[in-house]
Parts: C-alpha cells; sequence; structure tokens
C-alpha cells in the first residue's frame, strides 16, 4: 500500500467506522449476477458487507416501477442494454463499464441514509473531487448529478447502494432512459408507480483536478476501508456463486420479474 | 405504520402479504411499502391472526397510522409498529431571519418534488394544512391541493402545452400600476385569457427568441391553386387555400432540419420523431388555440386541405377534443389574414419554432432572363421563423426557412 493512501484513508477511517465489516471486490459484470448477489447478501449474511462492483451496459429500474415508461425499450434491444429490475426503491440508472456501484447492507434499527452518503461523499475527496448532496441523497458536482441512490428495508436489514458516474457513456445513458411512453391514468389508479425523476448528469472523470483510472480509485476506495483492522476482504465462495447463479436464473433474468406490470 | 427511516413520513403500500383470517408470528411479512426511493417489507410486530386490513394496495401511509388489526389471543392489537420510538427531525431554521421566530416548515423530498412539478412556491405550501405525521404536509395533501386549484374555473386546455406539467390556473402575472383615468374600462381576463397570457410570458422567458425573414415568391403557388382552385371544390367539398402547401413545405423542411422539430430539457435536445404541426387559429371571443394536425408529413394536400378545415371550424365551434390540441412539435400561425406582411411571433411551448406566413401580395420584381434582367409583376410573401436560439443558431434557423421558401418558389403539382 502506499503512503499517500495511507494518509487518505486516516482522513477518511474517523469519519465513520462500522465493525466486521467484509468488503467485496465483486468483478462479476452482469447485471443480472449482480442484482442476485445483493440480494443473496442480504439474506445470508449476518455481518455488515460493503460491495464494490461494475455491470456492462444495463438499465436498472426501481423494484415498482413501470418499465416502458422508464426504458427506451426498443433503443435498449437495438444496443443490447440489459434492463433488469431491482429490489430497492428509486428511479431508473444506467450502468456500464464507466460505472462504479456501491453497497451497504447493515443491521440497523433505525437507519440513517444520509451517513452512507457521507461516506461516499469522503470517498470522493480522496480523489479530489468536492460534491454536494441533496436530500434524495444523490451527489452532485457543480448541480450536476453524478450519483443516485436507492435503498431497501426489511425487519432491522438495511440495503443501501449507489451508483457512480464515472466515464460513463452519458449519450447512451440519455438514449436508454427516454421514455417516450406515458402510463395511462386507467393503470396508474390501479397500481401506484414511482416515476423517475430526470437530473442533467455529469461524469466524474472530467471534474479530476488530476486523471485516475476508475480501477485505481476502486483500489483507493478498498484500501481506505482496509484500515481499519476489524474490516476484511471477501471473496464469493463456490457455494456462494452457485447460489447466486440460482437466484439470477430462477428471478432477475425472467420476465415475470423485470417486466412485471 | 413505522418510519423506515430519518425523514420519511409516509410511503405508498406496494401489496399486501396477507389477508384477513390469515394468522401470522412475529416477523412475518405484512405488507410492502415504498417510497420514492425505498422500498420496505414490513414484518409483523406480533403473533396472530388478521383481523382487519384498513388501507388498499396503492395507498398512502402516513409514519404512525394504523394500517391493520390483528387478533391476538388475549384479544385485539393494532399494529402501529415503533412508530413512537423514533423522534422526528428537528426542522431546520432560518438562519437569514433573526427576527423572525417562526420556523420553516419540513417538507419531505416527494412533497417538494410534487410542489415543484406543479410550479406551487414553498412559501405557498407554507399555508397549507398538513394531515401527516406531526401535522406535516403529506404528498396527498399537496396533490389535493394542486386538483383543487387545476378544477377550480379552468377551462379546457387553450394551446398546446404538455400535459405533464400542471401550471397554475391563477398565475401570479407581474403587475405595472396603472394610473386609470376616468371613463378607461376595466375587464377581467377569463381562465382561457389567463392561461394564454402566462404561457406568453412564459414562453419569452423560457426561450431566447430569434426571428428571422425571407421573401418568397409564390407566383406559381399561386397559378397552381387558380388553376385547382374550382375542381378541387368540386371534388372536396372545401376551398383550398395555401395554407396546405405552406404545411407540406414546412414539414419537408422539418425533416431535413430535425432540430427545428425538436424540444430543449434542461440541458438536453430532444428531436422529436413524429411531425405534428399546430395551426394558430383565433377565435371570435378574441382568444386563440392551436389545433394540431398530427402526424402533417404523412397527409396529401387533400388530407392536410380536410385536416385544417375540420380542426378550424372544431376551434370556432368550441369543440375540440383534448387530443386535438396535443402533441404539436411546430406551429404555423397565419397573420396573412389580416393582410399583414411579417411579425416575430411568440414560440408555442414546449416547442422550439414558429412560422408565421404573411400575406401574399403582387409586386414588381426583377427577373434574371437570358436576353437580360426584367421587371416582372410577381406574387410575393414574407415568411417569418421565430425560433429558440438555445437550440437553433442562426444558420439552421435561416437554412430551414430559406428551404421552406425554396419549395414553395418552385412549386409544382
Amino acid at each position: 500500500m502506499c503512503s499517500h493512501i495511507q494518509q487518505w484513508g486516516k482522513s477518511f477511517a474517523k469519519v465513520y467506522t462500522p465493525k466486521n465489516m467484509i468488503c467485496i471486490d465483486n468483478r462479476h459484470t452482469d447485471a443480472y449476477f449482480n442484482l442476485a448477489a445483493e440480494e443473496y447478501l442480504l439474506d445470508n449474511f449476518s455481518s455488515d458487507v460493503f460491495m464494490l462492483w461494475q455491470n456492462d451496459s444495463a438499465v436498472i429500474i426501481g423494484k415498482n416501477q413501470n418499465i416502458q415508461a422508464e426504458v427506451n425499450l426498443d433503443f435498449a434491444r437495438e444496443n443490447k442494454i440489459k434492463v433488469v429490475r431491482r429490489h430497492t426503491g428509486g428511479g431508473a440508472v444506467y450502468h456500464d463499464s464507466g460505472n462504479l456501484n456501491l453497497t451497504f447492507i447493515e443491521t440497523d434499527d433505525h437507519p440513517d441514509f444520509g451517513k452512507y452518503t457521507k461516506r461516499i461523499l469522503e470517498m470522493l475527496s480522496l480523489i479530489g473531487i468536492h460534491a454536494q448532496a441533496d436530500e434524495r441523497q444523490s451527489i452532485y458536482i457543480d448541480g450536476l448529478k453524478i450519483s443516485g441512490c436507492a435503498q431497501f428495508v426489511r425487519k432491522n436489514k438495511v440495503l443501501f447502494h449507489a451508483t457512480l458516474l464515472f466515464s460513463s457513456d452519458l449519450n447512451y445513458l440519455t438514449s436508454t432512459l427516454n421514455s417516450l411512453y406515458t402510463v395511462p391514468e386507467t393503470e396508474t389508479t390501479k397500481k401506484h408507480y414511482v416515476k423517475s425523476v430526470k437530473s442533467p448528469v455529469t461524469n466524474i472523470s472530467e471534474h479530476l483536478p488530476e486523471p485516475i483510472k476508475l480501477n485505481d480509485f476502486k483500489r483507493l476506495i478498498l484500501n481506505d476501508i482496509l484500515v481499519n483492522a476489524d474490516n476484511s476482504i471477501y471473496a464469493f465462495s463456490k457455494e456462494d456463486t452457485t447460489a447466486i447463479n440460482r437466484l439470477k436464473m430462477e428471478k432477475y433474468v425472467t420476465n415475470n420479474w423485470n417486466f412485471q406490470a | 405504520m413505522p418510519k423506515l427511516a430519518e425523514s420519511i413520513t409516509e410511503g405508498t403500500i406496494v401489496s399486501w402479504s396477507v389477508k384477513v383470517g390469515d394468522s401470522v408470528v412475529e416477523d412475518d411479512i405484512l405488507f410492502e411499502v415504498t417510497t420514492a426511493k425505498v422500498n420496505a417489507e414490513v414484518p409483523s410486530p406480533v403473533a396472530g391472526t388478521i383481523q382487519k386490513i384498513l388501507f388498499q394496495e396503492g395507498e398512502i401511509v402516513e409514519v404512525g397510522a394504523v394500517v391493520a388489526l390483528i387478533d391476538l389471543e388475549s384479544g385485539e392489537h393494532t399494529v402501529e409498529a415503533e412508530s413512537a420510538v423514533v423522534a422526528a427531525p428537528e426542522p431546520p431554521k432560518t438562519a437569514s431571519a433573526p427576527k423572525d421566530q417562526e420556523e420553516v416548515k419540513w417538507y419531505s423530498p416527494a412533497v417538494l418534488h410534487t410542489a415543484k412539478e406543479a410550479g406551487i412556491p414553498t412559501s405557498e405550501l407554507d399555508r397549507l394544512p398538513g394531515t401527516g405525521y406531526l401535522g406535516r404536509l403529506s404528498k396527498k395533501d399537496v396533490t389535493l391541493y394542486i386538483e383543487q386549484k387545476k378544477n377550480g374555473g379552468s377551462a379546457p386546455v387553450a394551446t398546446s402545452a404538455p400535459s405533464k406539467k400542471l401550471l397554475p390556473v391563477h398565475p401570479p402575472l407581474p403587475n405595472f400600476s396603472t394610473e386609470s383615468a376616468s371613463g378607461d374600462m376595466t375587464i377581467e381576463m377569463d381562465p382561457v385569457a389567463r392561461i394564454i397570457a402566462e404561457r406568453m410570458l412564459q414562453s419569452k422567458q423560457i426561450s431566447p427568441h430569434v426571428t428571422t425573414v425571407v421573401e418568397v415568391d409564390v407566383t406559381k403557388l399561386v397559378y397552381w391553386r387558380n388553376r385547382q382552385k374550382s375542381e378541387f371544390l368540386q371534388q372536396e367539398g372545401i376551398n383550398l387555400n395555401y395554407l396546405p402547401a405552406i404545411v407540406e413545405a414546412t414539414t419537408k423542411a422539418l425533416k431535413e432540419f430535425p432540430k427545428v422539430n425538436a424540444s430543449v430539457e434542461g440541458t438536453r435536445f430532444i428531436l422529436k420523431k413524429q411531425i405534428n404541426v399546430g395551426i394558430a387559429v383565433a377565435l371570435d371571443d378574441g382568444n386563440l388555440i392551436v389545433p394540431v394536425i398530427q402526424n402533417a408529413d404523412k397527409l396529401s394536400i387533400s388530407g392536410l386541405a380536410h385536416s385544417i378545415d375540420t380542426l378550424a371550424t372544431k376551434a370556432r365551434s368550441n369543440k375540440l377534443k383534448f387530443e386535438e390540441i396535443q402533441g404539436g412539435t411546430f406551429t404555423i400561425t397565419n397573420f396573412g389574414t389580416f393582410r399583414n406582411l411579417f411579425g416575430t411571433p411568440i414560440i408555442n411551448q414546449p416547442e422550439v419554432a414558429i412560422l408565421g406566413i404573411g400575406y401574399i401580395e403582387k409586386k414588381p420584381s426583377v427577373i434574371e432572363t437570358p436576353e437580360g434582367d426584367v421587371i416582372a409583376i410577381r406574387h410575393k410573401m414574407y415568411l417569418s421563423l421565430s425560433y429558440d436560439h438555445r437550440i437553433i443558431n442562426g444558420a439552421v434557423g435561416g437554412a430551414f426557412v430559406k428551404r421552406i421558401a425554396d419549395y414553395l418558389e418552385n412549386w409544382e403539382k
């Protein structure tokens, strides 16, 4: 570990130090697998979890969204962009290899989502980015959005995850999320849909004081978290992967789940 | 309804996992609830039998509300899980106004968002009574307020602005104090006039307008109409005027200049796939309406003529359907009717350009011939294009209107 990382880590660790957190540097890039992994971790791990992950091109919509109203499905199909429903709330987001996802899973009776956002702001300051959060816990640089988040709560388990636009293709992002379909009123009275809140976006890479690669940023984040000796690195075991794949096949790849009306 | 997290005051019930008569044990999932950002499964705090479900799927429920009754062996139990445990967040105080001791009211993101979409300022929210948790304003309160506001004296929407944006029916139009002399007459705006006034003002504020004018030699078009008009009237039953030809030339040009058939949304340009041309129609009561020819590029001259005739007749007899004034992507206004030559029309939001048609009149004109220049009597017309300089620059705007002119100058049918 090089010295400047150590130095940054110290300033970071004092803000927030959860105990016994396992950190996963998840290298799978299949959106179906990764969303299944989140659910699997939430259901089966008692320790707190932090996971870094990325997806190949995909639109990830919120649990209670209308897929047609959120996604330009023709564009997604033509450009081989997966469309996957997640189990947290919130709106539709675009993922690609220029986007980094962070997941926190914790046991907390009185969740305060603001603390995770603060944490992400700290991570951004590692690379010299000074960003602001709003009341929806979205993160902005000079008024342009770089991060959105969503949460899931079950009993005292909390899952918080967020995106970070690092060097995504913003034209694809805009086109994929530009659906011309509006849910007819006859449908909205039958079911409650969460509508995405659209914001102008930017990539973190455009605001860096010094250029840094996304992989190096990931390494900085992980090293920083591992400064706390109670935290440890974890890699999926064979059993984990098998179980996650099963969940993926049973749920996250199915039209039943993704296209539910 | 448990408090899901700090700052969350209400949620929508997405689905019940139990029904009346089901027996549950502690921690069984009772229902799924969602807010804008959080999805949650709420477990039962007790074991027993579901006796009554008080909120249906899709209903918004405030934190602390009783959502179901569970029959314990020993009697009845209301489900309102740990609502009392969590203290409400401290409302932030105003730093800049020390003498004003009143606390700034706290609003949930959902409330703020709904209000913002409807164009309701926070100052207006402050005046509304809240029925939510600790007397707070709930999303339901705001939605109800917007509904009432919308229904209060509003006539069917007068222009083809997007239906999604709810505009206040009683906009705070700027006031200049006027000195009224005796004999002045004061006229209260009718609801439609108010909407028009508001939209006009908004458009000028939203779009930096630029207007450019070209002169068109429409002699060929005039001759074409003279040749066709009696036969057209016989066959089609309606008069043939110049508007269908102008609409056709415009749709052809729009196809070549997609930025003119577009909208600006924040920092994005939305290039519209459909070409829906609105035609501004003056009404007898002095108001204005813009019926829309949907997919105007797909219609023939006679199709356009019929469409314009039907829409104009419906407009004047107040019989336009809502969908007939919706979805415009470009507007044409014909002030030539009043023998006006050119003008600087105001863009019909959320479109980005509007074409003004001037009066056609005969003028002496220089014609270049192989034998030298001659002065001839030609039919001339001005086309005025106002465009939104955020998306259309001078080169595009100028080339676009020139393209329409070229189509009309070389009119052959």
